[in-house]
């Protein structure tokens, strides 16, 4: 349908209205409606060409919006700029009926008539644009083209009409496209909000808002730096787009360029004319217009995001400004979180090392390795170059080193007062301290600051409840590292679980401490259960020594490689070796540990297995060296001796060079360590026990000596009581034996009394019979046999007489009647009654007599009896010829002049006197005499063949006579004799030789009264 | 010839010391006890005197106290037939003390000693 079929007059205004409405209301979308809004009046109006023009919002020019030309043409461009222009200032429309014959325009050559039509587009008061219509086509003859007529008065209303439509819609489309642009920019921003709120990194936080302000604004190269408040600079953070890698190499300068400006100044700014602008930088000449907006949190500056082209011509709207501004806001909330999120990451990290680093020292309970675990962590976890754990000591009241890292030996014995250096002073104040110039602080040590170039130092109380327990401190030497506030922070953190495990391992060491105490008290106590059970056993004394020291040697007791005893003497005041139980040697030590550990016996059956065996067993080397020793009790005797005098136990640790140590007896243990130990029973000391470990070489701990001491003190008990028992049961004995001794000689006596009556009765009959006898063998002399009987009369009765003598001798206790006396007389007077027998039997006789004095008190009629036996026996040994040697002799008790010690043959004395200690006094209960200063010493010796050596001992035994006619109390009376004086009897024996009996009577005081006896 | 009194309570040791003696070429007395002794003593002085020590009534050592009151310096043997009186302080007064023996040798020669010293 064509126009001037609808309108053949010319357009009709409402149509015209109703036919734009309907078109133009089709659309909102401004690229749609444009076009069709010239397209629509050319149509309406048969205009060849129709030019929409509209006001630019920047520059306030009459831009073309759209045109329409019937024939394809672009003619009147120029016109209509000119017509626009002229309608916009007269806000009128403007009718021109023919341009030819208006001077104002150039109108195209060759065209007939050109009507040319312009209406303003009004939005409320303003013009925002104008619509040109050019040459109106005449549809009289629809043949011809060329009939063109001018537009009227009928086309200026329908324009008019249709303008308003337009208007209206351009308005409406411009709306809408405003909202629906914010709206995809509020989508946009809202994308690239959640873009950049999803990181949490803040390189991808900065990443994405530097991708986000691309999206945003288009431009070719976008930026973000941040603000670096403690240096007063812009750094590096993001950028993208083409040279985004000359912005990453870019050398910053503040006071420089658009960033820095708007950095200082914070607030935004767009150059549309940068290379004319003061801020223009080099190396960026190819720049055509910058946007930089500051990124702000509250009023804190974090950064710039900055935007620019390289499009020549490009302008940035403020518009542009506008979403890059909103897109800082979020950025600058992204930025922050990301720090944040950093932050707290960081802290969780070192809250996880700390953590870490907790969980490997809490496991360790060892206080040494802890200290030094927890220096060593410490030292990591801060990256220090060294680092101390000092100790708080209460009752020292100062800070010793417990463990270092990185630091030398001269921390060694340090010690550090409340307040002195680092340490002290975070101890002092129970808090923490960080010093960044140390050289230069108040706290500095000298002898720190002298060890190296110590720059800082950190250091924090180890605190459990309150309680100091110490410091922890590090510190680096040089400016490579300086320590933060967060870095105290976490050592702080660190700090408080060191307090925790090193609380703990002391806890776990003291408990364990009291474990093995009560283990020990068990152990002990079941010992001494032990030994105590044993010992109900016995109470012999060797039984229970030998308990006792396997008590101390045996490896569930107190498991010492050897131990021995010694007992108390009081009488002779010496320390005297009773047992000892060890290993003579490494070999032996072996195979005994050995046969022990693979039969895993127990003390009990040990001792109960040993007791069985004691006195079976073989000696051993330290047994017979035990046994050995007997120590005078004094105090310079040496460590034994010492321990039974003071009542307390040794230890020695270097025996070779103690000069407490004896070499003649504890030095012979040969060891370098030992323990003494005093057997104490109430408060007196009966015996030490001795131990050392001379084959493994354990050393002896304060606890072993402490175990042993107990051992001890329960050893000596028993010991002191089985003594008690023993000298209860020595006393039983005695009493027994003195009950049966009481009994022989009441047995005796009455014996004697008898044999005493019996003598006395026998005497005189026999001296009766016996001289009336001589007499008749004188008498009867040549008259045989008649004389012969009567001399066997007086023979036998001889005999009668001197058995009936020796009894009457022997079967009393003698009583001496000491006189003064010529022993030399005496002798005479023996041998005048033997000069017959004498000269009978062909006897020389040879007499050896003293020069000094012969006299001392004696009792003449015991020892003539004495004399008279020897010279018997000497004459009973020769019937048929010999010598009989008679001599005297003074002697002096002097060494050397002891006798019987002449010829190895020398054969027994009377029982005492063996050896010539023991024969210096001889010791008789019956008469206990003072010891003598001389000896008159009477020898009768015979060569009758002496004493066959296998009788020698029983010669003095009463009844034991070799001789058929003997009553075998002929010696026994002579030693009887003889000990009645405080003398001797000795022999000296020569078998199948001669014999010497020699008579020793103690040559007294001069002038010492015999009645005094 | 020197006269000596062998006093003795048993009748076959007097007879024997007298024999004995006399053979020995002196003169000798006899007393049976004590008393008997003290009052021949008193009559005349012997030149020695031998005593018993156990006798019935007044014992020897009594006497010999007793003779030392009338002659201090006479020579007197106590003779007993045990060894232990010696003890007794009362023998000390004696000159001699003797065993008895059926071999009277001993107290032959004790009394020529005694009288030859004299």
């Amino acid at each position: 349908m064509s126009p001037d079929e609808r309108w053949p007059q010319g357009p009709e205004t409402l149509p015209v209205l109703y036919e734009s409405g309907r078109a133009f209301s089709s659309t909102l979308d401004l690229d749609q409606l444009l076009p069709l809004i010239p397209r629509k009046a050319a149509e309406v109006l048969q205009a060849r060409t129709a030019i929409l023009r509209l006001v630019d919002g920047e520059t306030r020019a009459l831009r073309v919006a759209s045109r329409f030309d019937a024939d394809g043409g672009t003619a009147w461009a120029a016109v209509d700029e000119m017509l626009a222009e002229v309608t916009r200032r007269e806000a009128a429309p403007v009718l021109v009926p023919d341009l030819n014959r208006d001077a104002r325009f150039a109108c195209p050559a060759g065209a007939a008539t050109a009507s040319a039509l312009c209406i303003p587009l009004h939005a409320q008061d303003d013009v925002i644009g104008t619509l040109g219509l050019y040459e109106k086509w005449a549809y009289e003859s629809a043949a011809s083209a060329a009939l063109l007529s001018p537009f009227g008065d009928r086309d200026l209303q329908a324009l008019t009409a249709l303008g308003v439509q337009a208007a209206i819609a351009i308005q409406n489309a411009r709306l809408f496209g405003a909202a629906a642009q914010q709206a995809t920019e509020i989508s946009l921003l809202q994308e690239i909000g959640q873009a950049i709120a999803s990181r949490l990194e803040l390189s991808e936080v900065l990443e994405a808002v530097v991708a986000g302000a691309m999206r945003l604004l288009g431009s070719e190269m976008t930026q973000i730096r941040l603000w670096d408040e403690e240096q007063q600079t812009l750094r590096y953070g993001s950028a993208q787009g083409s040279g985004a890698e000359r912005i990453r190499n870019q050398r910053f300068e503040m006071g420089k360029g658009v960033n820095a400006a708007v950095a200082l100044t914070r607030q935004p700014m767009i150059l549309n004319e940068y290379q004319a602008s003061p801020y223009a930088l080099p190396g960026f000449e190819d720049v055509v217009a910058t946007i930089t907006t500051p990124v702000m949190f509250g009023d804190r500056l974090l950064g710039v995001l900055h935007s620019h082209s390289t499009q020549p011509g490009k302008r940035f709207a403020p518009a542009d400004l506008r979403l890059l501004q909103m897109l800082a806001t979020q950025a600058a909330i992204a930025i922050e979180n990301a720090r944040l999120f950093a932050a707290a990451h960081d802290r969780r990290r070192q809250l996880e090392a700390v953590r870490a680093v907790t969980e490997e020292i809490t496991q360790e309970l060892d206080v040494s390795t802890l200290l030094r675990l927890i220096t060593r962590r410490a030292v990591e976890l801060l990256r220090a170059g060294s680092g101390t754990v000092w100790l708080w000591d209460p009752a020292d009241q100062a800070l010793t080193p417990g463990a270092w890292h990185g630091r030398g030996e001269w921390m060694r014995g340090r010690r550090l007062k409340l307040g002195e250096g680092v340490a002290g002073a975070a101890a002092e104040r129970r808090a923490g301290l960080l010093v960044n110039d140390y050289a230069a602080s108040p706290h500095a040590v000298p002898l720190v600051v002298e060890q190296g170039n110590i720059t800082t130092m950190l250091a924090e109380p180890l605190v459990y409840r309150d309680r100091l327990l110490g410091v922890i401190a590090l510190d680096n030497q040089g400016t490579e590292r300086i320590f933060t506030e967060k870095d105290r922070q976490t050592l702080a953190l660190f700090a408080n679980q060191a307090a925790i495990a090193i609380e703990n391992a002391r806890l776990f060491h003291e408990s364990q401490r009291l474990t093995q105490e009560n283990v020990l008290r068990l152990r002990t106590i079941s010992i001494l259960n032990e030994i105590g059970m044993a010992m109900q056993g016995t109470m012999h004394l060797d039984a229970l020594l030998h308990v006792i020291l396997t008590g101390a040697t045996f490896g569930e007791g107190l498991g010492f490689n050897r131990a021995m005893l010694l007992l108390v003497d009081e009488p002779r005041n010496v320390l005297e070796g009773r047992m000892g139980i060890g290993p003579s040697s490494g070999e032996e030590a072996a195979q005994i540990w050995g046969a022990l550990t693979s039969e895993t016996r127990t003390l009990r059956d040990v001792i109960a297995e040993r007791a069985t065996q004691l006195g079976k067993q073989p000696e051993t080397a330290f047994d017979r060296f035990a046994r050995s020793l007997k120590i005078p009790l004094e105090s310079d005797a040496g460590v034994l001796a010492l321990t039974a005098l003071e009542g307390r136990p040794f230890r020695v640790t270097d025996a070779r060079h103690d000069p407490r140590v004896n070499p003649e007896w504890e030095g012979r243990l040969d060891v370098d360590e030992f323990a003494c130990v005093p057997l104490a029973a109430k408060a007196r000391v009966v015996g030490v026990i001795a131990v050392d470990n001379k084959f493994n070489r354990r050393p002896i701990t304060d606890q072993d000596l402490e175990f042993l001491s107990v051992f001890a003190a329960q050893a000596g008990l028993a010991v002191g009581s089985a003594q008690v028992y023993k000298r209860l049961e020595d006393a039983s004995r005695e009493i027994q034996r003195s009950q049966h001794r009481l009994l022989q000689q009441e047995r005796l006596a009455a014996l004697g009394e008898m044999a005493a009556h019996v003598v006395h009765e026998i005497r005189n009959p026999l001296v009766s019979i016996g001289g009336f006898a001589r007499r008749l063998a004188q008498r009867l002399r040549g008259r045989e046999p008649e004389g012969q009987y009567a001399q066997i009369i007086a023979r036998e009765v001889d005999r009668l007489e001197r058995i009936v003598r020796d009894v009457g001798g022997l079967s009393r206790q003698v009583h001496l009647s000491l006189v003064e006396t010529d022993v030399h007389e005496l002798l005479q007077e023996c041998l005048v009654l033997f000069a017959e027998r004498i000269a009978h039997q062909h006897i020389q006789l040879r007499m050896a007599l003293t020069r000094r004095n012969p006299v001392l008190a004696l009792d003449p009629v015991q020892v003539k009896q004495a004399i008279l036996n020897l010279l018997a026996n000497a004459l009973e040994a020769m019937p048929e010829g010999g010598t009989l040697s008679i001599g005297t002799q003074v002697m002096r008790e002097e060494a050397g002049q002891v006798p019987n010690q002449a010829t190895g043959q020398l054969g027994t004395g009377d029982g005492v006197a063996m050896s010539p200690e023991s024969s210096i006094r001889p010791v008789d209960k019956l008469t206990e005499w003072p010891r003598p200063d001389e000896w008159m010493v009477i020898s009768v010796a015979d060569t009758g063949g002496g004493i066959p050596q296998d009788i020698l001992d029983e010669v003095f035994n009463p009844f034991f006579t070799t001789k058929e006619a003997g009553t075998g109390l002929g010696l026994p009376l002579v030693r009887r004799v003889a000990r009645a004086h405080g003398g001797r009897v000795e022999v000296e024996n020569r078998p199948g030789e001669e014999v010497t009996f020699r008579l020793y009577l103690p040559v007294g005081e001069t002038g010492r009264s015999p009645r005094t006896f | 010839m020197k006269e000596i009194l062998v006093v003795d309570d048993e009748e076959d040791i007097r007879l024997l010391f007298q024999e004995e003696l006399q053979e020995a070429g002196y003169r000798v007395s006899l007393a049976a006890d004590g008393s008997e002794a003290l009052r021949m003593v008193k009559q005349s002085r012997p030149d020695l005197m031998t005593i018993d020590i156990k006798m019935p009534g007044m014992d020897g050592i009594e006497l010999l106290r007793r003779v030392r009151e009338i002659h201090r310096d006479l020579p007197i043997i106590m003779c007993t037939a045990y060894g232990h009186f010696r003890q007794d302080f009362g023998t000390w007064a004696s000159d001699a003390y003797l065993t008895k023996s059926s071999d009277l040798m001993e107290l032959k020669e004790k009394i020529r000693e005694l009288l030859s010293g004299a």
